[in-house]
């Protein structure tokens, strides 16, 4: 059973605010609670405990700071009578829990906190994590362990941007420095493109064996990087497309060959013309729309003169024309 | 297993299989493993959990041997892949995962039990395989069991190489293949050999067996129990599948090849196939997890116009004509060679034609004697 006794008017410097330990929640604002107790007075007090150098906040962190904004100097509090950390913990988690969902960086800080007090791996895959809404998996623990490992910076960026765990996990995996690279390039972007990137940062680093800052210091990524012309959101997908193209060169060397025999042939833009999916088939499609017979004619002379060039045959040689190139 | 042979941790058998005389042989061979009857869906369920719970339930579950009776079909035709040219091959499940731990292996995400199972009703596989050989009478059938599992893996205690190559010596007309990465052969060298029995050997450059096929032999000795049971009188057969990009994979190839026209008379060679990579995109999350070190996954992947991921057109081909075309070069133009699930256009640039459908690449196979 826990023993709580109180409420107790203390001062609000006996509480060690440095001492973080119980804390799970990662508020915002405080503002509005503020001005609530400026009005109505603390209605409900925190909750301490006593540990050897003074009271430590097991929960009511966002109470104990609009407290200190507004000037109080005294508060009342309850006391917990728990002298073991897990214990006490447990009592934060299920306080918060009870009343409100976790955000991720909080699932993150709790489920590492659960194992820095000792509790069993199989304990916080069965009992903690389905309380936390996480999928109870060795994945999900140690994504999570990561994210609470995360350097503060990035920290603020996940929790401003509010950047899904999809997206978080693929961070993890990157070092503190090379994160200090990624973050600003990937915030304009949309998840999908966001997960783009780094996944393709990530896999040309693996298969370079170099690190993602390494890659982004390349001349042709700082060359965007750099640019005061564009805005941060078209530097992004510049980035995006650069990236593609060092993770996908071969692909990409015959997309741009493809576009510019185009070119060369100077290709109508009213007819349509795609090569087959990734280039597979070796089959083009042409589409074309038409209003009336007038039109109808002029597309099919524009494809007949087409038909005439010498280029044409170029759309289907790009590893020819490629491998001439590079000799 | 280059040296030692795998046996299981443990042998689970399901009631109903107890009284089939291969489950009486296979717990013989396996004396003094532990070994847990099984009895209700409950119990299997309840085992099957413990697996799933380990870390890595892919491997947890090869340290287990399950013996049951195939309810299904034994025989079906080979799943190929839609949209590419397949060969009408057959395969006979009788046993499914493998005690080999290859990274790029599709069993990781293809079989619904984590555990190696092998079916011990034969009687029915015979009957099965009576009424299948009967309708398919007039046509040239290749037949394997190394879809699903490896064929000689577990031949030390299963001895199933003989039975299987009893029932075909009756059946000169079918060829059937056992094809492993093993060097499991002593069941094989023991019998007679049959001009319609292939032993088949899945090859890869020694780079990519070190490093991506974990537990598996090193490829020279591979070569080395091909040459062994070549000599002993069998057709042999060889698989390049998957060929895999990776840093020198042009010498590498090259070094396999080489070996393989010095160390197996080519004369003796059935077929040698040529697949490259391949695989459905969800099993790349489990490679990864699985296999970390990896770089196999780095490549240029496309989406084919079966969905699974492949190399991108022109780095398939030039795997392709590096390999086929060093063993025309080095092992001549009569060996049959065929390209795994690959389409019109790669045969035409790599082999010459065009097959008109998987009946034609068949035919292509049918015994050069």
């Amino acid at each position: 059973m826990v023993k709580i006794s109180g409420p107790v008017k203390i001062s609000l410097n006996e509480i060690r605010l440095k001492d973080t330990r119980f804390q799970v929640s990662d508020f915002d604002s405080w503002e509005k609670l503020a001005l609530s107790i400026r009005t109505i007075g603390l209605l409900q007090p925190p909750l301490v405990t006593k540990r050897r150098k003074g009271f430590v906040l097991v929960s009511g962190w966002k109470r104990v700071q609009a407290c200190r904004k507004i000037g109080l100097s005294s508060i009342p509090i309850y006391v917990l009578d728990e002298p073991d950390d897990l214990k006490a913990f447990l009592i934060a988690v299920f306080d918060n829990a009870a009343v409100r969902e976790f955000r991720l960086l909080e699932k993150a800080q709790i489920i590492s906190k659960l194992g820095r007090f000792g509790m069993e791996k199989s304990r916080i895959l069965k009992e903690m994590m389905p309380l936390l809404q996480v999928p109870p998996t060795d994945f999900y623990l140690e994504s999570y362990i990561k994210i609470a490992a995360l350097e503060p910076e990035a920290k603020r960026v996940i929790k401003e941007k509010s950047l899904p765990f999809s997206v978080v996990c693929m961070l993890v995996e990157f070092r503190p420095k090379d994160l200090k690279a990624i973050l600003p390039i990937l915030l304009p972007l949309g998840q999908n493109k966001q997960k783009e990137i780094l996944e393709d940062l990530r896999e040309i680093s693996k298969k370079k064996d170099v690190s993602a800052r390494k890659i982004l210091g390349a001349s042709e990524i700082l060359q965007i990087l750099r640019a005061e012309k564009w805005p941060a959101i078209q530097k992004s997908e510049r980035l995006r497309t650069a990236l593609r193209k060092m993770r996908h060169p071969r692909l990409s060397a015959w997309q741009d060959h493809f576009n510019r025999s185009l070119e060369e042939l100077c290709w109508p833009k009213e007819v349509k013309i795609e090569p087959s999916s990734f280039f597979e088939d070796e089959w083009l499609s042409v589409t074309f729309r038409f209003k009336n017979e007038r039109e109808f004619k002029a597309r099919l002379d524009k494809l007949q003169e087409m038909a005439r060039k010498e280029g044409l045959k170029n759309l289907w040689d790009a590893e020819g024309r490629l491998k001439k190139n590079r000799a | 297993m280059p040296e030692s042979p795998f046996y299981p941790e443990k042998v689970l058998i399901e009631a109903k299989s107890l009284d089939y005389p291969l489950t009486q042989r296979i717990l013989n061979n396996l004396s003094g493993i532990p070994r847990v009857v099984i009895r209700g869906k409950r119990e299997k369920q309840a085992a099957i959990g413990k697996i799933l719970g380990a870390k890595d339930p892919l491997q947890e579950g090869k340290k287990h041997l399950f013996l049951a009776v195939q309810k299904g079909k034994f025989v079906k035709p080979c799943p190929c892949t839609p949209h590419y040219i397949g060969c009408r091959y057959f395969i006979i499940n009788l046993n499914l995962q493998c005690p080999l731990d290859c990274a790029y292996c599709i069993l990781q995400n293809y079989l619904a039990e984590p555990w190696i199972t092998v079916f011990v009703n034969l009687e029915d596989l015979w009957q099965e395989l009576d009424g299948f050989l009967e309708k398919n009478k007039n046509r040239f059938l290749r037949i394997g069991t190394g879809e699903l599992g490896d064929s000689l893996a577990l031949d030390h205690f299963t001895l199933l190489s003989r039975d299987l190559i009893y029932y075909f010596r009756k059946r000169p007309d079918v060829f059937l293949e056992l094809k492993t990465k093993t060097i499991n052969i002593r069941n094989i060298l023991a019998l007679e050999p049959q001009d319609n029995i292939v032993i088949s050997w899945s090859l890869n450059t020694e780079k990519m067996a070190r490093a991506e096929e974990k537990g598996s032999p090193p490829v020279r000795a591979r070569l080395e129990a091909a040459r062994c049971v070549a000599e002993r009188g069998y057709p042999v057969g060889f698989h390049f599948d998957p060929l895999i990009r990776h840093a020198g994979w042009r010498k590498g190839y090259a070094g396999v090849v080489r070996d393989l026209v010095a160390m197996v008379p080519t004369s003796r060679i059935a077929w040698i196939s040529l697949g490259s990579l391949r695989f459905p995109p969800h099993l790349k999350k489990t490679i990864l997890a699985r296999f970390p070190g990896t770089k196999t996954m780095y490549e240029e992947f496309i989406a084919g116009q079966d969905g699974k991921l492949r190399y991108f057109k022109p780095l398939r081909m030039e795997l392709f004509q590096h390999v086929a075309g060093l063993l025309r070069k080095w092992g001549g133009k009569h060996i049959p060679l065929y390209l795994c699930m690959e389409s019109a256009e790669i045969w035409r640039d790599v082999m010459g034609w065009i097959p008109k459908g998987k009946r034609h690449v068949e035919k292509a196979l049918s015994p050069r004697t």
